[in-house]
């Protein structure tokens, strides 16, 4: 009897113990997670900083100091370059850790090992895509290079002294939140988050979808809706530029025919927003006649931001600006002597080949009127409460097979090789070490030699004056039309012959127009002597931009910052007098006239507390589903004309057959059109109202929300005030949008300033995890000081000094 | 008395504990407690339910309070509560229920081993 007595409390207790250790469905160990010492209580930080004062660090050769300034800003202060990376690796990751690794993840194919099957899809294809691959060749790259293995090792060594000292209770939430460890940091990771940020921002291109565009339209209407260039367009080189090189030349093989196969499945596309605004403007236009120069990056909107800001000092470098959490140095920023900033270089660099191969033991493919064979690389995925998956992937010499039957699956006809210039290796990080060090002009041309891809365009400005804009990476050498389509990978003539030399990238410095910008745009203009590409180039933020710099004279920092939350919308601009000459007010109701005169009295600014622009935003995209409904209603993937061309034909071609709505008996006129989308707009947005209790706002319409990696919604951020939205300077959509403003004065002393939608803490419970956003959203600054020595730094609330530990 | 030696006991064990080993070290020192400390079921269960309960509920609320909430509340939300005082509240009665069942199975384990009063074995 007494043993009954003592065993059924002891099942419950036990099964308590055990039932609150594990992790049941989305439900994380409750024990674990809710104990006050060292489960998410632990993480309440709000403004106290958590960080160890005086660490015994292994590894360092001199001590090494941290001042962390009123926003968080590390100011590190070391004796040596090997000490700076180290301390570098080590506080971001004491800030950054949960992201860094997820972030490395996803580059990996590796997120079902932490959230399970549902990731697998995505998984298959960052490997199939050779994401892995390609990291894996440009980390052998740099860490046998003897300048930056080095510094590599020291990173990772860094990254990983923290990662030791941690325990449960120091965990980052997400740990402790999805229930699993942190892995050592290696040097491949930081290859890896490189080869993330050339997905994002060189991952694209629609090869296939251009393919099927080509079979469905013919060539001539092909060529009619999707142009390589515009009209009135305004590339990133003026065109002012002369070529004064010995062009390298490829000739177009005599019978192209471009196989009309494809994958019938869409492809996954990096955000098509993913662009950015840079530019540079010289003493002749400058209000203290010394330079200027400003970047503001437009990526996805997350939180903890895609940037850390830091300030990196060693006798060789005094360097300050945005880093990427994983990645050596400064990718954004300024030093004593120079400031630079990029975008992104808007050039297809991927292109698909058809493989047949001989047989389905898939030994061998065709290639020259031989066989050649290829490699065959098995794939293990974990998967977090499934069994591990095991996927073959073949490699050809164009490189891996993307798409086979087994994935994404059209038939077995339908095997397509990827060759993109992220497969190839490439030292990224020499050009970051040596852009950090640079003191003039040849030091930055130098230091650009290094980077390949993700191809950008590299804005310079310095204290000697001088300004420059290099569009700057590895791109191919490609005959009239290369890689547009998906092309036949038997014959050798559609290899590409090589690249263009480094030396004959467009570029230009000093130019008599006193600035230089770039905005995604075409990036030179015909007279190029080599063929580039790409499927949609931006053409209104450049040409607004270019527009403003033209006519600046005297320009002050506060230009500048006006410039970057310039919210002008010129495509709306550009269309919206035509639609509203065909409106008739007479025939509306309340509403609409309410919507009509707002319209009609806009001044194109898409400010926050406008109501225009909502009615624009539906009012445009329900016409551009109209117009091209023909495309979205086919059971085919294809894309639909980019938007300098729908203009074009709204304005010029009366008579365009796709005009017409299909599944409608009335033939429409471009005036139903309007009239419709009008219409539409309007129910819209009293819908909207009717199902909100906002004000009815465009920043509320918009509802700008910056997410969290993980996408837990209490751990991000809606509903922020701020105009703008894609195709205007300031490029804040609802999910997107400048994920760092910077503007560096290069007068003596130079003077920075800068902001970004997040704050310097990942961790949700810190109050520095996302008090920038306020700032940012109200287009203010914070001055970004890089003083040489420490004892003249301001605001400091936190100092971390690291100390060599005995040997 | 020996209700309130025995929670004393268990706050204070759980607490050190808690300070170098996983949580679940606060359920050996709550068995221990009730094993070492003779009483009633009852009052055992309670003493382990009002130790670590208060223990847990008033150290989580500190820091709810002293951290504004700016944690808790994320952390409600995201099991669709409103405020971060339900998970202090949570983490309260969960620790109240380790504790409760620690102790009790710690008081019926010496149980086992001690004969009615009437033989006198202990007294």
């Amino acid at each position: 009897m007494n043993f009954i007595k003592f065993i059924f409390p002891f099942i419950i207790s036990l099964a308590l113990v055990i039932g609150l250790n594990n992790k049941w469905g989305q439900i994380p160990p409750l024990g674990k997670f809710l104990d006050p010492y060292n489960g998410f209580w632990a993480n309440s930080e709000n403004k106290d900083i958590s960080f160890e004062e005086n660490i015994s660090f292994d590894g360092l050769n001199e001590t090494v100091s941290i001042y962390y300034d009123s926003i968080l800003v590390p100011h590190v202060y070391a004796s040596n370059d090997h000490d700076l990376y180290m301390t570098q690796g080590y506080v971001t990751a004491q800030n950054r850790l949960w992201q860094m690794e997820f972030q490395t993840h996803a580059s990996a194919g590796r997120v079902s090992e932490i959230i399970g099957k549902d990731a697998l899809d995505f998984d298959r294809y960052q490997r199939r895509n050779g994401l892995l691959y390609g990291a894996e060749k440009a980390v052998k790259l740099m860490t046998d290079d003897p300048t930056i293995g080095p510094y590599l090792d020291a990173y990772t060594a860094g990254i990983n002294q923290y990662i030791a000292s941690l325990d449960y209770k120091d965990l980052p939430i997400e740990y402790k939140l999805l229930n699993y460890k942190p892995e050592d940091w290696t040097n491949l990771k930081s290859g890896l988050l490189l080869k993330y940020m050339a997905n994002d921002l060189a991952g694209g291109d629609s090869d296939a979808e251009n393919t099927q565009l080509l079979k469905m339209l013919g060539k001539e209407r092909f060529d009619f809706l999707f142009p390589d260039s515009y009209d009135d367009f305004d590339p990133v080189i003026p065109k002012s530029r002369e070529w004064d090189f010995e062009t390298e030349t490829v000739e177009r093989p005599d019978s192209v025919s471009f196989p009309l196969v494809f994958p019938d499945d869409e492809a996954t596309e990096p955000d098509p927003q993913n662009g950015s605004n840079n530019w540079t403007v010289h003493g002749s236009k400058t209000a203290t006649g010394k330079p200027m120069l400003a970047n503001d990056p437009h990526l996805g909107l997350n939180l903890p931001s895609i940037w850390y800001v830091m300030h990196l000092n060693s006798p060789s470098v005094n360097v300050f600006g945005s880093t990427l959490p994983g990645a050596l140095g400064v990718i954004i920023g300024f030093n004593d002597s120079v400031s630079w900033g990029v975008t992104n270089a808007t050039r297809d660099v991927r292109d698909w080949y058809h493989i047949t191969f001989k047989n389905a033991e898939k030994k061998e493919y065709r290639y020259n009127g031989k066989w050649l064979k290829t490699q065959r690389v098995i794939q293990e995925f974990k998967i977090r409460g499934s069994e591990n998956y095991v996927d073959t992937i073949y490699y050809t010499h164009h490189g891996p097979i993307v798409y086979d039957k087994t994935f994404r699956p059209g038939n077995s006809k339908t095997n397509f090789a990827l060759r993109w210039t992220a497969h190839d290796p490439s030292n990224e990080q020499m050009t970051v070490h040596l852009l950090n060090r640079a003191k003039n002009y040849k030091d930055y041309e130098k230091a650009l030699t290094y980077w390949d891809c993700p191809a950008q365009n590299f804005a310079y400005a310095d204290v000697h004056g001088d300004i420059a804009l290099w569009i700057n990476g590895k791109f191919p050498l490609r005959w009239e039309e290369q890689g547009k389509f998906i092309m036949d990978g038997s014959r050798a003539d559609m290899d590409w012959a090589g690249f263009i030399p480094r030396e004959h990238n467009a570029y230009m410095k000093n130019p008599k127009q006193g600035y230089l910008s770039s905005a995604n745009q075409i990036p030179v203009d015909a007279t190029y002597p080599y063929y580039h590409y790409d499927r949609g180039y931006e053409h209104y933020r450049n040409r607004r931009l270019n527009q403003k710099l033209e006519t600046l004279e005297n320009i002050t920092v506060e230009d500048m910052m006006r410039l970057q939350n310039d919210n002008f919308w010129l495509m709306a601009s550009e269309i919206l007098p035509n639609i509203l000459d065909s409106l008739n007010r007479n025939n509306m109701n309340e509403a609409e006239k309410i919507a009509f005169d707002a319209l009609s009295n806009w001044n194109y600014m898409a400010d926050q507390a406008a109501i225009a622009p909502a009615y624009f935003e539906i009012l445009w995209n329900d016409l551009y589903r109209n117009l091209w409904d023909e495309f979205y209603d086919t059971d085919k993937s294809v894309r639909k004309p980019e938007l300098p061309v729908t203009l074009q034909i709204l304005k010029d071609h009366p008579d365009e057959k796709f005009i017409d709505i299909l599944n409608t008996d009335k033939k429409e006129k471009i005036t139903d059109l309007y009239r419709m989308s009008f219409s539409s707009a309007v129910d819209s947005v009293e819908n909207w109202k009717s199902t909100n209790e906002k004000e009815l706002t465009w920043s509320n319409f918009k509802n700008t929300t910056i997410q969290h990696l993980a996408r837990l919604a209490p751990f991000s951020t809606e509903n922020i005030q701020n105009g703008g939205n894609k195709h205007i300077l300031n490029a804040t959509s609802g999910r997107h949008g400048p994920s760092w403003r910077m503007v560096v004065s290069l007068e003596a002393p130079i003077k920075a300033y800068g902001v970004y939608p997040g704050g310097q803490s990942g961790n949700p419970g810190s109050y520095y995890y996302d008090n920038l956003i306020k700032s940012w959203s109200n287009g203010e600054y914070y001055e970004l000081e890089n003083k040489s020595t420490a004892s003249d730094l301001k605001n400091i609330i936190f100092t971390q000094t690291l100390t060599p530990k005995a040997k | 008395m020996r209700f309130i030696i025995r929670t004393i006991i268990i706050v204070i064990a759980s607490h050190f504990s808690l300070l170098y080993f996983p949580w679940w070290s606060m359920a050996i020192c709550a068995f221990f407690a009730g094993a070492i400390i003779d009483g009633k079921n009852l009052s055992t269960f309670f003493s382990g339910f009002l130790g670590l309960g208060f223990l847990w509920l008033i150290q989580s609320f500190i820091i709810h309070n002293d951290s504004a909430g700016i944690l808790s509340n994320k952390i409600a939300a995201l099991f669709s509560l409103s405020d971060g005082v339900y998970m202090v509240i949570i983490t309260g009665v969960l620790a109240g229920l380790v504790g409760g069942f620690s102790t009790l199975s710690g008081f019926r384990f010496r149980k086992l081993f001690t004969r009615d009063k009437s033989r006198g074995v202990y007294r």
